[in-house]
C-alpha cells in the first residue's frame, strides 16, 4: 500500500537528515529512507569489534555549521564536540613538529626549525582566518546562475560582487591566490620549514586526487579552515561517541520535528511522470508517494541511477557523466591493546588527544601522489591519525584504544588488480608506515579494519568512494556544482531536489547543502522555514 | 643633455611595440637594448656561422594581424609563413600524427589513430575556438583593477563584459568551468587516442612548470588558441627571415616615427629621485634623462636589479619575490646537413615537431622537474625554420631549434654551469631523438645548448622564465605581475612595465606592449590635465 508524504528524502547521511529536519520543522510530513540499518551514511560510528567503536569513514568534525547546530538544538540531542588539542608531525629521524593551543610552546617548537617561520605563523593564521571568514559568506547562500540571469540570479551575483569588493584589496588578492594556487606554493610564501609546510599543505590534499604542488589545492586547504567549534575558528573536534553521534543527534532532532526515518529501506528509483516526481520505489518494490523528493546521494546516483536519463536534458546528463569523483582515500581503523608509543614523543601526553599527521615533507606527499597518479596506492602514504579513545574513553574498553588512520592516496581505479585483492597489502603498507614512527604498533594491534575506496562505495554508496561526493576543484564548485545551470538544488524534474555534498558548498560534515536545499524546497512550496 | 619623453629599457618585442605606439603619438622615445640584436627572446642571431637562428621563441602565431597592420609592419619587411602542417607529433618507432591546416586532411590523419576522435575533432575545435574568443576579449582589454577604478574606468569595463556576453552567457560559464581544468581532464572528456591527446596537451605545458594533470592546463591551451586557427590548437605562424625579422620590423616602425633604437646599450640602473623615475644609467656610465622610464625587463629584474628593492617597501618586495618564475625550458639548436629520414619530411616537419607521445609520457617528464631534476625523457618541441625560409642557412644545411621541457632552472643537485649537467641533458635529448626520429642524430653537424641559466644570462630572463612569470591562474589578469599593480604603473612615479610579465602574459603576442602604451598615454594625459 502506498503511503503518501509531503516530502521524501533519499539517503540518511548527515545532509539528508539536516534537510529532513528543516522540512519537518516547517511542518511538512517527511520521510527519510536510508539503505543501511543505521543512519549517517559516511558519518557513522560502528562497533566492528566488540567494545571498540570506530568512526568508520569520517573521523573529525569542525565544518558543521554553527547555525544548524543552534537551530536544530543538536547539543540537546546528544551532540558534544571535544576539541582536538594538538597536531603532531613525527619525523623519520625521531624529531617532530608539535603544535597546540599553547601559543608560546608552539612558537618555540617552530622556532627550533626557523625563527622566521615562528614569527610568520601567527600572521599566516590570521590571514587564513580572514579568508575563511570572507568565504564563509558563500556557505550560507544558494549559488546564483550566471547563465540564466533571472532576477534572483542577478541579485545573487550583485550581492557576491558587493561582498567581495568590500574586502580589503590585499584580502581579495589573497583570496584569488587561494582559489588558484597549489597549497605548497601558497604556504611557501610564508614559510621555509619543510615539515611545517608539508603539514599545513596536507589539509589541501585531503579528499582530492591532487598533490600538494598541484594548483587548486590551496582552496581545499581553505575549505578545511572554515571549521568552527563554539566560535573558535579552525578548531577541529571530535564528536563524543564518534561521528555517528553527529548523525544521531540530527536524526533525533528530525524525529522530534515529526520526520519519519526508515532504515533498511534502499530506494531503487524516483518515480517520474510527465516531468514531475511523485514518489519513490523501494528496492523491495514498495512505492511511497510525495510531491517532493530530495536526493542526498551524489550527482551520479541522483541523476543517472535514480531517474531515467530520458527524463533529463542531455546537457545535464553529459555534465554529470563528466563530473569527477576520483576517490583517493581509504581508512585503516585499528583496535589497540595499549596506547601507541611515538618515538618522537614517548609515553602518554596531549599529543594523543590531537591529530597526528604523517607528512614529514612536501616531497613525501608529492611522491605519495605520484604513486596514485600511475594507478597504485602510495607506498608511503600520507596519514591523518586520531586516537578517539584518548579523547572519549567510551570508544574502547578501559585501557585499550582505537586509532583511526585516514590514508591517502588510495586511488579508486587501480592500474593492476582489484581492491579486493589488494586490501590487506594496503593495510600492511599503512601499518609499516606507522611502525616507522610508532615502534610498538605491531605488538598492540588487536584488530584491523581496512576500508578501501571500493569499500566506501559499496557500503555508503558514494560513487568511486569520494568522501566529498565529487572533487572540490574550481570546475566543480559554487554555480558549477554539480553542473552549470543545475546548481540551485532544483533539478529539471519538477519536485525532485538534490541536497547532498555534491551540491554547493560541498563535502565535509557541514550540513550546509542539506539546509540550503531545504530553503529552496520550502520557498518553492511557498512555505517559511522555522 | 637631451631629454626624452620615454626611455624604454630592453628591445624585446613588447618593448618595441610600446616604443612604436608612443612614437606614433609624437613621443620622443629611446629604446636601449643590451645585446647586439633586437628582439630579446624573439630574436634571430648567427649562432652557427652563416646561419640565422631563432634564439628562443620560434613562433609568432599569437601576434595579432591587426596590430601588425596598425604599425604597418608589412612595409618594414614583415612576411608571415603558414606551413601546411601545424604540428607533427612523433609517436615512436617512426610513427607520426600531423595536424594539417586543412581540416579534411587532419580528419583523415586522426582517423588512422581513432575513428571516434576524428569524428569529434571538428566539434572540439569549435568548442575551443568559441571559448578562446571569450578569453581573447579579457586578454585584449586592460585587466580590471578592481579597487581603484574610477567610474569612467568601470564603465569602460562594461565593454568587454558586453562583448563577452554577446558571445553567449553559456559560453562564458563554460569558459569558467573549463579554464581551471587540467589538460588531461579536458582531453579525456573528448578523445581516446593517446597520440592525439599528447599532442594537444603540449600547449598546456608551455609557461608552466606543471605536467598535464595540473589545474589550469586548459587555460593555457585556450591562451594559445585563437579563433583564426582552425583546430583550436596553438595559433602558429612563422616569420620570413626568422622571428627576429618581426622585431626589426617593429623597430623600423618605431624609428619611422622618430624613435631612437640603440643596441649594445646596457641599462644598469633606473634613476629614481624622490620616488620618481628620472632616467637611466648605462653600464658605461652614461646617464640619460627621461620624463618616464618603461621597462620591458621582467618585473623581478626591473624592481630588484634596476630600481633596487630598498626603494619599494617590504610588502611590495614580498610580492615581487613571490612571483612564480618557472624557467623549465632549455633550447637546443642543431645544425643539420639534411633532414631526418621521415616520409614527407619537408611537409610534415615544417610546423612544430613534437615528442609528446602520451599524456603519461608528459606526466613523467614533469615529475622529474617537480623534484628538481631535468627530465630523463623530456618533451620536445622542434621547429626547422629553414624549411620555410632556406635563406636562413647555407645551401644543403638546415637548422633545427628544439625546446626541451622540463629543464628546471633550480636543480636540486649540481647546477647548469656544470658541464656534466649540460651533457646529461644533451644525452637525454639525443636518446629521445633516436627513439622518435631515427636517423636525425646522423644529420647533426653542430649543436648549441642553451640551458635556463643561459637564457637568464644571455637574454636577461630571471629564472630562465621566457614568460616573465608563470602562466597560471594565480598570475593572470589583475594578479599579473602582482596583485594591485596590473595596470603597468609601478610604485615609482613615471616608471612603467611593458613586458610579458604583465597582463595578458607570455608568448610573442605584443599584448602587454600594446596595453602598456595605452596605459602610459592615459596616465600622462591625466598628469597633463592636473598640471
Amino acid at each position: 500500500m502506498a503511503r503518501k508524504y509531503d516530502a521524501i528524502v533519499i539517503g540518511g547521511g548527515h545532509n539528508g537528515l539536516v534537510h529532513a529536519a528543516y522540512l519537518a520543522r516547517a511542518g511538512l510530513d517527511v520521510c527519510v529512507l536510508e539503505a543501511r540499518p543505521l543512519v549517517g551514511g559516511a558519518t557513522v560510528t560502528e562497533e566492528i569489534f566488540p567494545g571498540f567503536r570506530y568512526s568508520v569513514f569520517s573521523y573529525v568534525v569542525s565544518l558543521m555549521r554553527p547555525d544548524i547546530i543552534r537551530e536544530l538544538d543538536l547539543p540537546r540531542h546528544g551532540l558534544a564536540i571535544l576539541p582536538l588539542e594538538s597536531t603532531l608531525t613525527p619525523l623519520p629521524d625521531g624529531d617532530r613538529l608539535y603544535r597546540d593551543a599553547d601559543h608560546h610552546r608552539t612558537w618555540r617548537e617552530i622556532a627550533r626549525f626557523s625563527i622566521r617561520d615562528a614569527e610568520a605563523y601567527d600572521e599566516y593564521g590570521r590571514s587564513l582566518f580572514y579568508m575563511a571568514r570572507a568565504v564563509k559568506y558563500l556557505l550560507g547562500i544558494a549559488p546564483p546562475d550566471p547563465a540564466r540571469l533571472g532576477p534572483r540570479d542577478i541579485r545573487g551575483l550583485l550581492g557576491l560582487a558587493r561582498h567581495f569588493l568590500d574586502l580589503q584589496p590585499d584580502q581579495l588578492h589573497l583570496l584569488v591566490k587561494l582559489m588558484t594556487m597549489s597549497a605548497a606554493d601558497f604556504v611557501d610564501e610564508w614559510f621555509e620549514t619543510d615539515v611545517l609546510k608539508a603539514t599545513l599543505s596536507a589539509s589541501g590534499i585531503i579528499g582530492t586526487f591532487l598533490g600538494p604542488r598541484s594548483p587548486g589545492t590551496a582552496y581545499v586547504l581553505l575549505h578545511h579552515y572554515m571549521g568552527e567549534i563554539d566560535g573558535h575558528f579552525r578548531a577541529w573536534g571530535f564528536a563524543k561517541g564518534g561521528t555517528g553521534a553527529v548523525a544521531n543527534a540530527i536524526a533525533s532532532a528530525a524525529r522530534q520535528a515529526g520526520a519519519e526515518i526508515r532504515t533498511d529501506a534502499p530506494v531503487a528509483r524516483a518515480l517520474v511522470k510527465n516531468g514531475r516526481v511523485n514518489g519513490v520505489a523501494l528496492a523491495n518494490g514498495d512505492e511511497l508517494h510525495a510531491k517532493v523528493v530530495s536526493s542526498s546521494l551524489d550527482p551520479h546516483r541522483t541523476f543517472l541511477d535514480l531517474v531515467d536519463a530520458d527524463d533529463l536534458p542531455a546537457d545535464l546528463v553529459n555534465s554529470v557523466r563528466g563530473y569527477r569523483f576520483r576517490g583517493s582515500s581509504g581508512k585503516v581503523n585499528l583496535a589497540l591493546d595499549a596506547a601507541p608509543d611515538f618515538t618522537c614523543m614517548p609515553g602518554h601526553g596531549p599529543h594523543l588527544r590531537g591529530a597526528v599527521s604523517i607528512s614529514p615533507s612536501i616531497d613525501y606527499l608529492e611522491r605519495a601522489y605520484d604513486d596514485a597518479r600511475y594507478g597504485d596506492f602510495s607506498r608511503e602514504p600520507y596519514l591523518d591519525i586520531v586516537i578517539p579513545s584518548a579523547i572519549d574513553p567510551g570508544m574502547a574498553p578501559p585501557g585499550k584504544h582505537v586509532m583511526s588512520c585516514f590514508v591517502q592516496y588510495a586511488p579508486y581505479e587501480l592500474r593492476e588488480g582489484t581492491w579486493d585483492q589488494k586490501r590487506e597489502a594496503f593495510g600492511d603498507t599503512v601499518v609499516d608506515t606507522l611502525a616507522r614512527y610508532v615502534p610498538n604498533i605491531r605488538n598492540i594491534i588487536l584488530h584491523r579494519q581496512v576500508v578501501t575506496p571500493l569499500d566506501i562505495e559499496r557500503t555508503t554508496g558514494l560513487t568511486q568512494g569520494n568522501i566529498f561526493q565529487g572533487e572540490l576543484t574550481p570546475s566543480q564548485l559554487f554555480f558549477l556544482r554539480p553542473a552549470a545551470g543545475y546548481a540551485g538544488y532544483r533539478t529539471p524534474v519538477r519536485g525532485y531536489y538534490q541536497c547532498g555534498s555534491g551540491t554547493h558548498p560541498g563535502g565535509g560534515i557541514m550540513g550546509a547543502p542539506g539546509k540550503l536545499a531545504a530553503g529552496r524546497v520550502l520557498a518553492d512550496l511557498g512555505r517559511r522555514g522555522r | 643633455m637631451k631629454e626624452y619623453d620615454a626611455v624604454v629599457v630592453g628591445g624585446g618585442h613588447n618593448a618595441l611595440v610600446t616604443a612604436a605606439r608612443l612614437a606614433c603619438k609624437k613621443w620622443k622615445v629611446l629604446v636601449l637594448e643590451r645585446r647586439g640584436v633586437l628582439g630579446g627572446a624573439a630574436s634571430t642571431a648567427e649562432i652557427f656561422p652563416g646561419c640565422a637562428v631563432n634564439v628562443a621563441a620560434q613562433d609568432a602565431g599569437l601576434f595579432p594581424a591587426s596590430l601588425a597592420a596598425d604599425l604597418g609592419l608589412a612595409a618594414h619587411g614583415l612576411e608571415w609563413v603558414h606551413p601546411p602542417a601545424l604540428a607533427t607529433s612523433l609517436t615512436g618507432g617512426g610513427g607520426a600524427i600531423t595536424l594539417w591546416r586543412d581540416p579534411a586532411r587532419t580528419r583523415d590523419e586522426i582517423a588512422r589513430h581513432s575513428r571516434n576522435d576524428a569524428a569529434r575533432f571538428a566539434a572540439w575545435a569549435d568548442h575551443l575556438r568559441t571559448m578562446a574568443r571569450v578569453l581573447r576579449v579579457a586578454l585584449d582589454h586592460p585587466a580590471p583593477a578592481l579597487h581603484e577604478m574610477t567610474t569612467r574606468e568601470r564603465l569602460r569595463l562594461l565593454r568587454p563584459l558586453i562583448q563577452a556576453g554577446r558571445l553567449g552567457k553559456r559560453t562564458v560559464v563554460e569558459l569558467l568551468r573549463v579554464a581551471p581544468l587540467p589538460a588531461r581532464d579536458l582531453l579525456d572528456d573528448w578523445f581516446e587516442s593517446d597520440a592525439l591527446k599528447g599532442m594537444l596537451a603540449s600547449t598546456a605545458l608551455a609557461g608552466s612548470r606543471h605536467g598535464p594533470s595540473a589545474m589550469a592546463g586548459a587555460f593555457r591551451m585556450l591562451y594559445h588558441a585563437t579563433e583564426r586557427e582552425p583546430h583550436g590548437f596553438r595559433s602558429s605562424a612563422f616569420v620570413k627571415g626568422g622571428i627576429g625579422a618581426l622585431s626589426t620590423a617593429l623597430a623600423a616602425a618605431a624609428r619611422k616615427h622618430g624613435a631612437e633604437v640603440r643596441t649594445r646599450a646596457e641599462v644598469e640602473r633606473i634613476l629614481v629621485e624622490e620616488d620618481t623615475a628620472t632616467g637611466v644609467a648605462l653600464a658605461d656610465g652614461e646617464e640619460i634623462a627621461a620624463r618616464c622610464v618603461i621597462s620591458g625587463a621582467d618585473p623581478r629584474r626591473t624592481f630588484f636589479r634596476l630600481v633596487g628593492a630598498p626603494r619599494l617597501g617590504p610588502e611590495f618586495n614580498r610580492q615581487v619575490a613571490n612571483i612564480q618564475l618557472c624557467g623549465t625550458t632549455a633550447v637546443l639548436h642543431l645544425l643539420l646537413d639534411g633532414l631526418p629520414p621521415l616520409p614527407d619530411a619537408t611537409e610534415r616537419l615544417a610546423g612544430h615537431t613534437l615528442v609528446a607521445p602520451t599524456l603519461d609520457y608528459l606526466e613523467r617528464a614533469g615529475d622529474d622537474a617537480k623534484y628538481g631534476r631535468a627530465s630523463a625523457r623530456p618533451h620536445l618541441d622542434m621547429v626547422i625554420p629553414t624549411l620555410h625560409d632556406p635563406t636562413l642557412a647555407p645551401v644543403g644545411r638546415h637548422v633545427a631549434s628544439i625546446q626541451i621541457r622540463y629543464a628546471p632552472y633550480h636543480l636540486r643537485e649540481g647546477g647548469w654551469q656544470d658541464d656534466g649537467t649540460r651533457d646529461a641533458l644533451l644525452a637525454s635529448v639525443l636518446t629521445v631523438l633516436d627513439d622518435f626520429l631515427p636517423g636525425m642524430r646522423d644529420r647533426i653537424v653542430d649543436q648549441r645548448l642553451l640551458t635556463p641559466l643561459d637564457l637568464e644570462t644571455e637574454l636577461g630572463l630571471t629564472g630562465g622564465d621566457e614568460c616573465h612569470g608563470q602562466m597560471g591562474l594565480e598570475q593572470m589578469l589583475f594578479m599579473r605581475p602582482i596583485a594591485g599593480w596590473a595596470r603597468y604603473a609601478t610604485p615609482v612615479e613615471g616608471l612603467f612595465l611593458c613586458g610579458s610579465g604583465c597582463h595578458p602574459g607570455g608568448g610573442v603576442t605584443g599584448g602587454s606592449g600594446r596595453l602598456a602604451a595605452g596605459a602610459i598615454l592615459r596616465a600622462r594625459k591625466q598628469v597633463a590635465r592636473l598640471s
